[in-house]
């Protein structure tokens, strides 16, 4: 069947359409390949100064946007049957035959010479083949685009700096992802607790809410961080009472005492609900001692008194009363003042666990703070300084039921000041803070096990320091006087009433020159009391509003591990 | 796209085209060399128009003209245009006559101007009143005489030629009156080659010879045939934007227009334009009209019809220098 000259030239300008397709897509991705490149080059220069994640795919992003338009150009520019005719004509010099024979195929026209023009034009049309058609781009713009597009590569293979800020932050975030685990953990933990009171919970779960908060936020900003916990830090510092651990010794002493008296063996960890008992039930058995045995037990009351004054002043009071008032021979004014004494030990029960809550929060902070100021360096380094993170790790106490091992510790030194002597070393150490310290050696001087049997006098100011002991230390520095530039201050260190012995007191400076109080320390050691003087300058509004990150940046860059 | 109204001519695309070489060549066997030139007046001829030639003397013009006239066997006039000349001089005038029967009554005495084929020499001596009597003829192919309206017989051709040397005492032709001319052609001095071979031809014995290949009836057949020929609507598209760029306002105008022109081509020069395109694909034996057809004819059609401002007098810019840089501005797509 033969074909009209339009057919033939319809069907002729298929395979040419597509072919002028091509050679139009070719000439366009020519010419455009140089924003692709200048884009993939600027994002891989970019990449080398800020971090980003997936570098490689944001830098390939605007090839394959280029590649995307090219193709939807391909396939989406309109071409339709008379504008391929048209540009075949111009490319193979057909003197617009072709387009001519389309248009007066159009519009129908049947007069002879638009017959013999189409005739004509499928004549024409039947001796064209695609590939006459010549496939076009332009090198020029090719070149040009290869330069953009080298560059780029060479900048994707050779090392960047910023992939080690990358794998901190997101070390950072898998840290603080696990903090704000272990903080909630420790809100489910201080939930149960039942000797808080309510009041005390509330406001330390709005603490820890908040921290959480602020670390859910963070995209994984270290010094953020960090600053956020150095602040919850120092709230939580200016919440604990510096006399507590004084406090739950005098308290314990006294229970002990009570317990004597009761005709039971004094325990190791007497309970001070059972001294309020031992002190109701001495209330309500008064009226039934004997002369001698009122005189006896206002002696060892008003011994009591004297031992609690300087830790538990309401208690003792109560104390010297209720002696004062048996050595009168007013026994109801006794009994009064020994409920009344009862009373105020269930009331330092409270607070003593609320600062244990307090404590035991502030330990976690510390620890998730140290955490994130580890992440992301494990890999940087050495061995060395990852012995030091352990001594560190070890002086400030982060393992452990820190806050009840810390108690044992401070009365197996008191054992030692007592009775026990040379036993009492085997305590382990609690800063004031009720901190715990431990750890299996030291190579700094002055520290570790044993180190303390002949200092009576501890530093309140940095116990832990003087006690703690790590696996290893980073470095020694040169520490001429403390952060609070304050002297030492006067500490108790009180016995335990043995067996046949008495009980005594002793009071010291801490100031004192000599192996107590090293100029050289530890930098592990060191760091965290100006650390924490710094947290405390901050939260006292002595640091200008504008310069407290600076401040917080400054010291997180001291942090250790840094 | 134009595609044709009216009936079919009989007359078919490859007889026109064979007629029209013929006549090429006839005027060929007297006219050495000047291809270009003959073939324009040939296409200006086939066009229905009118030709106007600018060159020195001696290059003959004149000898075309009446070799074109011999060629199509047709009727043939020169009128030398002079200062002195009046316009009854070109188209006639009325006679007061006496018959046999001593009954005197007006008569109308033609002119010169009534034959098909006209030479016009030296149109820019006459003054413009005897210039404006030709270009009625030229544009109307009728003469009015007297309230009387005289249709002058087809095929009806003039050939206008000036002198672009000798200025002094002519009336140079008024841009209106360019404007009728469907082609301005250039006579080029010939090539020493084709000076040898004029001497040969006119200086022996042997004068050449020419025969009729065609009549005025043909030449009115191939007229009609002519205008038949279909342009496709881009190639139009083409067309006009070119006319549109000879104009210094225009929003797609090219520098050299802004910079030189004053007036640019009037809708008539597209007339020309295309018209002329389609007698140039039939010469070429296409069937229709394509872009270098009317690359082809833009000079002639166009340079007579651009105003140059004076700015390009002063630095010697010719028409041609505009036309040639407007083609190129102007893109086919």
């Amino acid at each position: 069947m033969t074909l009209s000259p339009y057919d033939t030239v319809r069907k002729q300008l298929g395979p040419m359409g597509l072919r002028l397709r091509l050679s139009d897509t070719l000439l366009f991705a020519s010419r455009t390949l140089w924003v692709g490149a200048v884009g993939f080059a600027l994002v891989a220069l970019l990449g080398r100064f800020v971090p980003l994640v997936g570098l490689r795919l944001w830098a390939v992003l605007p090839l394959l946007i280029w590649l995307a338009v090219v193709l939807g150009y391909a396939t989406l520019k309109p071409l339709p049957l008379r504008r391929v005719a048209q540009r075949i004509d111009m490319l193979l010099g057909l003197r617009e035959r072709l387009s001519t024979a389309i248009e007066l195929h159009q519009q129908q026209a049947h007069d002879p010479l638009s017959e013999r023009q189409q005739e004509d034009a499928g004549i024409i049309a039947h001796a064209l083949k695609a590939s006459q058609l010549p496939l076009r781009f332009d090198r020029t713009w090719l070149l040009w685009s290869l330069a953009p597009l080298a560059v780029g590569i060479v900048l994707m293979l050779v090392p960047n700096p910023q992939d080690a800020v990358i794998a901190e932050r997101q070390a950072v975030q898998s840290a603080l992802a696990q903090t704000e685990q272990q903080i909630a953990q420790l809100q489910q933990e201080l939930a149960k607790n039942t000797e808080l009171s309510p009041a005390d919970l509330e406001q330390l779960q709005k603490e820890l809410d908040a921290l959480r908060e602020s670390l859910r936020r963070n995209p994984g900003d270290k010094q953020d961080a960090l600053a956020d916990l150095s602040a919850a830090e120092a709230r939580l510092q200016q919440q604990l009472d510096p006399n507590a651990d004084s406090r739950r010794a005098a308290l314990e002493q006294m229970a002990r005492s009570l317990e004597s008296l009761s005709g039971r063996q004094p325990s190791q960890r007497p309970d001070l609900n059972q001294a309020a008992q031992d002190l109701q039930q001495l209330a309500d058995q008064l009226a039934q001692m004997s002369e001698e045995q009122r005189q006896q037990l206002a002696d060892q009351l008003a011994q009591q008194a004297s031992q609690m004054s300087g830790s538990d002043q309401q208690t003792a009071q109560s104390l010297s009363n209720a002696a004062n008032a048996l050595r009168s021979g007013d026994t109801q004014q006794a009994a009064q003042q020994l409920q009344q004494a009862s009373q105020n030990v269930q009331q330092a029960q409270q607070d003593l666990a609320n600062q244990q809550a307090t404590q035991q929060s502030l330990s976690q902070v510390q620890g998730s703070r140290q955490q994130i100021a580890q992440a992301g360096q494990q890999g940087q380094q050495g061995q060395q300084g990852q012995q030091g993170q352990a001594g560190q790790q070890g002086q400030q106490g982060q393992a452990g039921q820190q806050g009840q091992q810390g108690q044992q510790g401070q009365q197996g030194q008191a054992g030692q000041q007592g009775q026990q002597g040379q036993q009492g070393q085997q305590g382990q150490g609690q800063n004031a803070q009720g901190q715990n310290a431990q750890g299996g050696g030291s190579n700094a001087p002055n520290l570790g096990q044993g180190q303390s049997g002949n200092t009576p006098n501890v530093d309140p100011n940095h116990p832990a320091n003087q006690q703690g002991s790590g696996s290893g230390s980073s470095g020694m520095v040169y520490q001429p006087f403390k952060p609070s530039g304050q002297n030492g201050n006067p500490d108790f260190v009180q016995g335990q009433q043995g067996q046949g012995g008495q009980s005594q007191t002793q009071q010291g400076q801490s100031n004192l020159p000599g192996a107590n109080n090293p100029s050289v320390v530890p930098y592990e050691q060191l760091y965290p009391e100006y650390s924490r003087a710094a947290s405390e300058a901050l939260d006292r509004g002595y640091i200008p509003p504008h310069m407290k990150d600076f401040v917080r940046r400054y010291f997180s860059q001291l942090e250790p591990g840094n | 796209m134009t595609t044709p109204d009216t009936a079919p001519p009989s007359l078919s695309p490859d007889e026109f085209r064979r007629r029209a070489q013929m006549i090429e060549a006839e005027v060929a066997n007297v006219i050495v060399g000047q291809r270009d030139l003959v073939r324009q007046v040939v296409v200006t001829l086939l066009a229905g128009g009118n030709a106007l030639l600018e060159g020195v003397p001696g290059l003959a013009k004149t000898t075309l003209v009446r070799t074109l006239a011999d060629v199509i066997d047709c009727s043939f006039s020169r009128i030398q245009f002079t200062p002195d000349l009046m316009p009854a001089d070109i188209i006639g005038t009325t006679l007061i006559s006496e018959d046999e029967q001593g009954r005197k009554a007006f008569r109308f005495e033609p002119g010169p101007i009534f034959a098909n084929m006209v030479l016009a020499d030296e149109i820019n001596r006459a003054t413009p009143k005897t210039q404006s009597a030709l270009l009625e003829a030229m544009q109307e192919q009728t003469v009015s005489v007297a309230k009387t309206i005289h249709k002058l017989d087809r095929p009806f051709f003039v050939l206008a030629t000036q002198n672009p040397l000798e200025m002094e005492g002519t009336y140079p032709l008024p841009e209106a009156q360019l404007d009728r001319f469907f082609f301005k052609v250039h006579v080029t001095f010939p090539s020493a080659a084709e000076l040898v071979e004029i001497a040969q031809r006119t200086t022996g014995s042997r004068r050449p010879q020419t025969r009729h290949v065609a009549n005025g009836a043909m030449i009115v057949e191939m007229q009609e045939l002519a205008r038949t020929v279909p342009i496709a609507s881009h190639v139009l598209a083409y067309a006009a934007r070119l006319i549109t760029a000879t104009h210094p306002g225009g929003k797609e105008t090219p520098s050299i227009t802004r910079q030189y022109v004053r007036y640019g081509a009037s809708p008539r020069g597209m007339q020309a334009l295309i018209l002329a395109g389609k007698i140039m694909a039939l010469l070429d034996g296409r069937f229709n009209v394509a872009f270098a057809d009317l690359k082809a004819a833009a000079l002639p059609t166009l340079r007579h019809r651009v105003v140059l401002n004076f700015e390009a007098q002063a630095e010697g810019i010719s028409p041609d220098e505009v036309v040639k840089g407007v083609l190129e501005a102007v893109k086919e797509e």
